[in-house]
């Protein structure tokens, strides 16, 4: 089993920045709280305009989807948003039984998801 | 009787050990030799009072005082009173034996010998011991009295002497001291005869000094071991280490006196009183000389591991009181304030207390326990000082200081805290994590003994052992009574599903939870829409255990308040969102798939909330319904509304329906594959004509088959359906 790593990075150009979240390896109930602290970072570090890209997740349990819904409403009252990206077809399996492609912006690719937030000179 | 004796040792155990004690407390009383009638001491001493006074008598009225007859007499007088003292001597000890040599037994006798030597010396040469044929009576009786009393009492100090040394002796009973003390007897006979038979030979002069040679010996080789003395404490080596030179002092003068000065007083009344009389005093008064010796030697030798002694006795006796306090201290304060008073005392310290810090390696503030002649004031104010609170903190085993003043020179730290010359300091552990420090202080530098340390360290240690023990039974304790209330949680969780088969005669329905931990988040039931339409709910709380079980036993009270007024499922699932919507966990959601089942038909309509599809078997089809929907909590009611869809399928007769929770097609085996979909889809197609109840075993059996050992990591739920074609068709 590979548990979970997540990597972070800031994209500065587009304006405002996009902070792109990567995880990989095994998301399931107990590294959920990984990733909850690692969106909770950003979030609280200022951070609404989050991609959560999955390109690299092999496995993900129903039970570890919790996490993606203690911010979306935050953030998006803040006036961005939480993308997720870069599903696999079983990943995106499981989001897709739960009913949660009504509730998150899902994406096929990071650069897709990206390119999804309005930017300054848009708005 | 026997019979009776042995099936009672034997059936009850503690009596057995009762039936033993008897005979040996038997043979502890019958150890003293025969008690001897208390009338024989007294009438032995009138005896020899009696021939005292017919010798006094004989001697100061015999006014020729020649001859043999006078001789005869005399000396006949004299050796049955000698005897007779020698009896006593014997007898007396007997009715007091001693069951050990104690040190008080062996200075007062020390003690009476010196001061009753002392006073015979002085009386024998003040009291007028010669007188002439002429003299008047009275004046003869005076001086013969006189004489006697110093003959008499020379005798038997120095027999009270060879009395006491043999009781000394006889405390360590081998043969070996018994066959040493008869040839010491027999010597001193031989040695008494030759000095007798000497006018006729200067033979006998040799006889004499192998006697004495060989007596000593025998008494060295008897008083080779004083192992008695080395338990005394050092006070009381040095006071019989006095008292054995006061009376080896006097047997020195006395000895000699009586063996070659036939001119001193004592020793012409002991000739007087009986020729050659002077030889048993002079010899055993030797005796003593050697004894004495042996006694000085014995203490000096003993005197420098006096204070090992004492220390280790003390030690012991500390670490007693503080293992019987640790069994009546209600609380771990308690404790550390007793062992932090005990510290205080046997250190002969000015100030001990415990610290306590609040978690490993914080540098939260100290919490000071029992401090004894300190306050927490003055601790606050050592802490002040870095060096010395690095010291108590970090250090990894026991520490002395023994100059406060000394250690801050060489940090060149000049802010060293007055008050505190030297330290000593053990670190109190709870397994291996560091709780606490049991300090002790000395207002004086090189105040506190280099040994106490290994003392301190023996409490922390005694410490460790009861924190340890407080703790395990505190967490045994919780852990039994969190399994009590897991049982219980489980028993009601298990109440909480239908206890009744569905009551329908057109479908045959059946169903398994099997939670992963003691309680679970899966929850199934049988309910009944308002069109009285019966249906079946299957749903899994995000999540295991407590919290899920919690959320489970709420979603069961909102279905079953809102089912007789639900149209059909995707209306109940809508209600059951409005009611949870606001009040449940972000991170928590429910999936769930209502189904209701048309008696009449084999008509099914299903509504999913985000929950693992359902498995519909039609003919020899399997299909995978999975109408639109999302998960309970995750989107608003109004939101909710419009998600949810219903889908409708006459399954026909024989159709089977089979429901699941997420445990079932993600429940892995030791290499983490999960069973999946597919191998549901197998029992479903395979199931031809089989019974719901069928279904639900073939089912569980497929999943033990591919989790094998591995426990399941999520609750289990399986509820299976059938529509059972009309009575008499197949």
């Amino acid at each position: 089993m590979t548990p979970l790593t997540i990597d972070v990075r800031e994209l500065m150009p587009p304006d405002p920045a996009v902070t792109v979240i990567r995880v990989s390896g095994y998301l399931d109930a107990h590294t959920a709280s990984d990733l909850e602290s690692t969106l909770r970072t950003a979030v609280e570090g200022g951070s609404v305009r989050l991609v959560v890209d999955f390109s690299d997740l092999d496995y993900i349990s129903s039970a570890g989807l919790g996490v993606f819904m203690v911010f979306i409403e935050s953030v998006r009252q803040a006036g961005g948003d939480l993308k997720l990206a870069a599903m696999s077809d079983r990943v995106f399996s499981v989001f897709d039984l739960l009913g949660f492609p009504v509730v998150f912006n899902i994406y096929g690719t990071t650069a897709e998801a990206i390119a999804a937030f309005p930017n300054h000179g848009d708005s | 009787m026997a019979r009776r004796t042995r099936y009672s040792s034997v059936l009850l155990g503690p009596s057995s050990s009762t039936d033993l004690m008897p005979p040996r407390q038997a043979t502890q009383t019958a150890a003293p030799s025969p008690p001897v009638p208390i009338a024989v001491i007294p009438s032995l001493i009138g005896a020899g009072l009696a021939l005292l006074l017919v010798r006094i008598a004989v001697v100061t009225l015999w006014t020729s005082q020649q001859g043999f007859l006078y001789s005869i007499v005399t000396s006949g007088l004299a050796a049955a009173i000698m005897a007779l003292v020698v009896v006593i001597y014997i007898v007396l000890p007997r009715r007091t034996r001693l069951q050990d040599v104690s040190y008080e037994h062996v200075t007062s006798a020390i003690t009476t010998y010196v001061v009753a030597t002392l006073a015979l010396i002085v009386f024998s040469s003040i009291a007028p011991q010669q007188w002439e044929p002429s003299d008047t009576v009275l004046v003869r009786l005076v001086a013969v009295v006189s004489l006697h009393i110093a003959a008499v009492g020379t005798f038997a100090v120095s027999t009270g002497l060879a009395g006491f040394i043999i009781m000394v002796l006889l405390i360590r009973r081998h043969q070996r001291t018994y066959v040493l003390l008869r040839i010491m007897a027999w010597m001193i006979a031989v040695a008494w005869l030759s000095v007798i038979l000497l006018p006729v030979s200067e033979v006998f002069v040799v006889g004499t000094i192998l006697a004495t040679v060989v007596s000593s010996i025998s008494l060295l080789l008897n008083i080779r071991r004083m192992s008695w003395l080395a338990t005394l404490t050092l006070s009381k080596k040095i006071r019989l280490f006095w008292l054995s030179i006061l009376g080896l002092f006097t047997t020195v003068v006395v000895a000699p006196m009586l063996a070659f000065n036939p001119d001193m007083p004592m020793t012409a009344a002991m000739e007087a009183f009986l020729p050659s009389g002077r030889v048993v005093p002079a010899l055993l008064t030797l005796f003593g000389e050697l004894f004495f010796s042996r006694i000085l030697l014995a203490t000096l030798a003993a005197m420098p591991n006096s204070g090992l002694v004492e220390r280790r006795s003390s030690e012991v006796e500390a670490l007693t009181n503080l293992t019987r306090k640790i069994a009546q201290a209600v609380s771990l304060d308690d404790l550390l304030s007793a062992v932090a008073y005990d510290a205080y005392t046997m250190c002969r310290a000015h100030g001990a207390w415990v610290e306590l810090y609040a978690a490993p390696g914080t540098r939260s503030d100290v919490r000071v326990v029992g401090a004894v002649a300190v306050g927490p004031d003055f601790v606050q104010m050592v802490h002040r000082d870095p060096t010395i609170d690095e010291l108590l903190r970090t250090s990894s085993g026991p520490v002395h200081v023994d100059s406060v003043p000394d250690l801050h020179d060489r940090q060149g730290d000049p802010n060293a805290p007055a008050a505190v010359g030297s330290m000593m300091s053990v670190p109190l552990l709870d397994g291996s994590a560091r709780i606490g420090t049991l300090v002790v202080i000395s207002t004086m530098e090189y105040g506190l003994e280099p040994h106490d340390l290994r003392l301190l360290a023996s409490f922390a240690d005694v410490v460790s052992v009861a924190v340890d023990q407080a703790r395990l039974t505190e967490s045994a304790i919780a852990r039994e009574r969190m399994q009590q209330e897991m049982n219980v949680a489980r028993s009601i969780q298990r109440s909480l599903l239908p206890r009744a088969s569905f009551p329908s005669q057109a479908w045959s329905v059946d169903a398994v939870m099997v939670p992963a931990t003691d309680v679970g988040g899966d929850y199934y039931d049988y309910i009944e829409f308002a069109n009285g339409h019966r249906g079946v709910v299957i749903a899994d709380v995000a999540g295991k255990g407590v919290p899920a079980a919690l959320y489970m036993a709420t979603l069961k009270g909102i279905v079953l308040a809102e089912m007789r007024s639900a149209l059909g499922p995707a209306d109940l699932i809508r209600r059951i969102n409005a009611a949870v919507w606001g009040s449940i966990d972000r991170r928590t959601y429910i999936t769930l798939t209502c189904v209701e089942l048309h008696e009449d038909s084999g008509v099914v309509r299903v509504a999913r909330a985000g929950h693992t599809p359902m498995l519909v078997k039609q003919q020899d089809a399997v299909v995978a319904l999975t109408p639109s929907g999302v998960a309970i909590g995750l989107v608003a009611p109004e939101q909710f509304f419009t998600l949810i869809d219903e889908e409708e399928i006459d399954v026909g007769y024989g159709g089977i329906c089979l429901l699941t929770t997420d445990g079932v097609n993600e429940r892995r085996n030791h290499t983490l594959d999960e069973l999946g979909f597919h191998a549901l889809q197998q029992v479903v197609e395979n199931a031809s004509t089989a019974t719901a109840s069928e279904i639900v075993h073939t089912t569980l059996h497929v999943l033990d088959e591919h989790g094998g050992d591995e426990p399941p990591h999520d609750d289990i739920t399986i509820v299976a359906l059938v529509y059972l074609p009309p009575e008499g068709t197949s």
